[in-house]
């Protein structure tokens, strides 16, 4: 598969390893060049320096082949207008971006964006830890 | 009419300075506070803290009775959630962002932006307007149908010129709005006669752009 | 010296009691004219002449309550009292504007000391009328219990 993420941060480069381990062609973009640093030594992917809510940024990364498209930035904001870029402009078949506010996510998966919201997600992970013992 | 603006850096105060001299009812939501303090001071109670994304200020900021909401933070993607966020949840009817970078025009109104301003294009056609021998000028754009709005003058060798306007062979989906000539208003019909140095004001669909400006300047 | 035009900001609350003691010891007995104002204030997710019908008869009451004790209960009674409800976004500026257009020479207002997330506050409306208003401000910074 044809990957493109956008956000080199823990989450970003932890996905972009992983994939790039299993054989899948990446691409990781960042506008901060120091953080590809987090990217194992052996990453045989693209890195792409620019915005993720730039067309040509996101076309240079091959967004016009993904088959799915990632957006993992620590904005909510750039992370729903890259993901709605990818869906609407380049339709790229699987989108997924991160929303850590959870009306906002709950807002855009209504509009038909496939969301993960951390906040939700990792506190009612706490809550089952804790109630679970 | 009451209208939110999100964003207090210059356009968004000097916005929310001349609606409410128009007096219009504005709130103007910025997120850094000592913005608002300084704001506080000149405008008084039409200033709040928060981010204009969060559906929480957006609420006590009254969206839900809101006509219009503006979004002009420097920030395309901040402007774009505002505006979505303002639509999906408070059922806003107009939303209005400002796009930093003129490729998310077209982007935005795809995700149901009712209007977007852009400085660098309003710049340009303003720069194109005054330029006193640029002889096609855009000066509107309704992209939404992929109409435009032109102003050309009417060059001698112009195949146009001294031809009425019914026997004059348009490219498709192109009409003349108005003459311009010696400065006076002409709203033509049919029998009107386009002479050499008049300023025509048309509106055409994009695809006929080319042609419209072959057959007036005759460049 | 006594004072001519007095305003008193009302809230509801049993401090209006003091303030109102306290404006009559600074009233000139025999001409004073004392307003008394209560601010419906409109939540901006309301039109500003939204009807709020229970908050503005719960102001009616309070004016009522507070008119009654300065002319018939309070040590230093009065005659000319006036009361005046208003509707607005800020009571802070609607008291300001109230004493620009009557005129005022004094405003008696009453306060607390509240902690708001670590930080003490006079909250937003007395910081106001002291920063903004026209005419002198005395402060009263109630006690506890009272």
């Amino acid at each position: 598969m044809n990957v493109v993420v956008v956000g080199c941060g823990r989450v970003g480069a932890r996905l972009a390893n992983t994939l790039d381990q299993s054989g899948h062609s990446v691409s990781i973009v960042d506008l901060q060049p120091s953080a590809f640093r987090r990217l194992s030594q052996d990453f045989s992917g693209q890195t792409v320096i620019g915005t993720g809510i730039d067309e040509d940024v996101l076309k240079a990364a091959g967004i016009e082949e993904a088959d799915a498209f990632i957006a993992v930035t620590n904005g909510d904001n750039t992370n729903i207008m890259a993901a709605q870029i990818a869906q609407v402009v380049f339709n790229v078949p699987h989108v997924t971006a991160r929303i850590y506010d959870p009306v906002r996510e709950d807002t855009y998966r209504r509009m038909g964006i496939n969301t993960i919201c951390p906040t939700t997600t990792i506190a009612s992970l706490i809550m089952s830890t804790i109630f679970s013992t | 009419m009451y209208l939110i603006v999100v964003g207090g850096g210059k356009v968004g105060y000097y916005l929310t300075k001349t609606l409410v001299n128009e007096g219009y009812e504005v709130l103007l939501i910025e997120k850094n506070q000592s913005k608002v303090d300084t704001y506080t001071e000149r405008f008084g109670a039409i200033v709040m803290n928060g981010d204009g994304a969060e559906a929480a200020t957006l609420a006590a900021a009254g969206a839900g009775r809101a006509d219009v909401v503006v979004a002009v933070t420097g920030d395309d993607e901040d402007n774009l959630v505002i505006c979505q966020m303002a639509k999906q949840r408070f059922h806003v009817k107009r939303t209005i962002a400002r796009v930093n970078n003129p490729k998310n025009e077209e982007l935005f109104r795809k995700l149901g932006i009712d209007v977007t301003v852009n400085h660098t294009n309003v710049i340009l056609s303003l720069i194109e307007q005054q330029i006193p021998d640029r002889h096609f000028v855009h000066l509107l754009a309704l992209k939404h149908a992929e109409l435009e709005v032109v102003e050309a003058s009417v060059s001698p060798d112009s195949p146009i010129a001294g031809q009425a306007v019914n026997d004059i062979r348009f490219p498709p989906e192109t009409n003349i709005i108005a003459l311009l000539r010696h400065g006076e208003l002409i709203i033509p019909s049919g029998q009107t006669r386009v002479e050499a140095g008049d300023d025509v004001i048309a509106v055409t669909r994009l695809r006929s752009e080319a042609a419209l400006r072959q057959l007036i300047v005759n460049e | 010296m006594p004072y001519r035009r007095i305003l008193v900001p009302i809230t509801g609350s049993p401090d209006d009691v003091r303030t109102l003691e306290l404006a009559g010891t600074l009233a000139d007995k025999k001409v004073a004219e004392v307003i008394l104002v209560y601010v419906v204030e409109v939540k901006q997710s309301l039109p500003l002449d939204a009807s709020l019908p229970q908050d503005v008869s719960q102001g009616e009451a309070a004016l009522q309550r507070a008119e009654q004790y300065s002319r018939q209960k309070a040590e230093h009674r009065l005659q000319k009292v006036t009361s005046e409800l208003l509707q607005a976004r800020s009571a802070g500026a609607a008291i300001v504007d109230e004493a620009i257009q009557r005129d005022i020479d004094l405003i008696v207002v009453g306060g607390r000391i509240r902690t708001h997330l670590g930080k003490t506050t006079l909250g937003e409306t007395v910081p106001y009328i002291l920063k903004n208003a026209p005419c002198e401000v005395i402060l009263t910074r109630l006690a506890e219990d009272v």
